[in-house]
């Protein structure tokens, strides 16, 4: 996982699960990056493989803890993969989190 | 009169579905594949028929039994995989044709519904989530006993529950023992098979809700083929597997992972519903209540 700060601008990448083994991990290390006033934060789910409901929650922590130190912070999904996608409507956090598509999603085998 | 009937064998292009049930098997709008073409049978005087069943025949032949529910002679017989339309007519027909119904009736490749020839089923989830919206309006078949429509384009089947505030979006069909929590929002182009469970708050379009399926409170289905806690998005194909069983769970015997607070009947779950209320809808989808009590609030 990488997590990159430019000002107040938190992005994450390089996630290949966000699921119950790696939902804490996920949340305490971005919650440790996020600096002292966020605006937004971008998650980017296009390698996230699996994904589950701890996975979201790591996600719903993770705003949270943003939220303390701005209640005004955007936490972007960029490129989910369509699981993950599915999930995210499914929960219907996709109306929390806006989903951003940047990249032409992949047809589904 | 005499005829045959091919099932297909599982496709992988609808792989989350045939591995539930054999694609003839599968429920579509509350009777199988092999149901429908069994009454477009009968209604064309075929009184005796055989179906050739390459894929797991056990479950063609509980969905069809005897056939005598249609006043037909059915028997299922198991072929090979490999075997072809062209191959089953000499075995199966011999060379008299006098006692078989008239071409193309008398050898049916059940990829179809009745009546709808361009219209394949299981090319890909798309395919079958258009033929049962096509085949919404006509699944009231003359063997159907309780379904209805309660509104244009709204067909409710029996023993389910309907709150006064769920919000019905035509087309929609709503198969037996369909319970709805408050609120819960069903349609357009939706079909929620037999015993699905909705709790309070749902929203549900451009969906099929398998049969036996718990949908959890507030969950949103859109684009979707949701069957046990199988998630397919039949747009793009993609599936997962809902692990969270509060979301999305199957309520049936072959669960794999059953909520145990879910393992009981529907009717049984107290949590999702308050006491009973004057059904909003429709006496008939209200079996626990009595007769006397249905007059009562509908006098």
């Amino acid at each position: 996982m990488n997590i990159e700060i430019d000002r107040d601008t938190v992005r994450v990448t390089g996630l290949p699960a966000l699921d119950r083994p790696t939902a804490e991990a996920f949340a305490e290390q971005v919650s440790a990056a996020l600096p002292p006033r966020p605006e937004t934060i971008e998650v980017d789910l296009a390698e996230t493989g699996k994904v589950d409901c701890i996975g979201l929650g790591a996600l719903v922590e993770v705003f949270d803890q943003a939220q303390r130190r701005n209640r005004a912070v955007t936490l972007r999904v960029i490129d989910p993969t369509p699981p993950a996608r599915q999930l995210l409507e499914l929960t219907r956090l996709h109306r929390i989190f806006p989903v951003v598509q940047r990249k032409k999603p992949e047809a589904a085998g | 009169m005499k005829a045959l009937l091919f099932c297909p064998v599982a496709s992988p292009e609808i792989a989350a579905l045939s591995a539930r049930a054999t694609p003839a098997a599968l429920p579509l709008l509350g009777e199988t594949l092999a149901a429908y073409w069994l009454v477009h049978l009968a209604s064309l005087g075929a009184k005796e028929v055989t179906i050739l069943a390459p894929d797991r025949p056990e479950e063609i032949r509980q969905a069809v039994g005897d056939g005598a529910r249609w006043g037909l002679r059915v028997e299922v017989v198991a072929v090979a995989e490999t075997m072809t339309l062209a191959e089953a007519r000499p075995s199966f027909q011999g060379v008299g044709h006098s006692e078989w119904l008239p071409a193309p009736n008398d050898l049916i490749l059940m990829d179809r519904l009745p009546g709808l020839p361009g219209a394949g089923l299981f090319g890909s989830y798309a395919q079958w989530f258009a033929a049962s919206q096509s085949w919404m309006s006509r699944a009231l078949t003359p063997d159907r006993v309780g379904a209805h429509e309660i509104r244009p384009g709204i067909r409710v089947g029996l023993h389910g529950r309907i709150p006064a505030d769920a919000v019905l979006n035509p087309p929609c069909w709503i198969g037996d023992q369909v319970f709805l929590g408050a609120g819960v929002t069903v349609g357009p182009m939706t079909a929620l098979e037999n015993r699905v469970v909705v709790e309070a708050g749902a929203e549900i379009s451009h969906s099929i809700v398998g049969p036996d399926t718990f949908v959890g409170r507030l969950a949103e289905l859109h684009d979707s083929i949701a069957w046990g806690d199988t998630l397919i998005n039949w747009k793009s194909g993609s599936s997962l597997r809902v692990t969270a069983g509060f979301l999305l769970s199957s309520l049936g015997d072959d669960q794999r992972t059953p909520p145990p607070a879910l393992r009981r009947p529907a009717w049984n779950l107290s949590r999702l519903w308050s006491p009973p209320e004057p059904p909003a809808v429709s006496p008939a989808l209200v079996p626990p209540f009595g007769a006397a009590e249905r007059d009562r609030y509908y006098k």
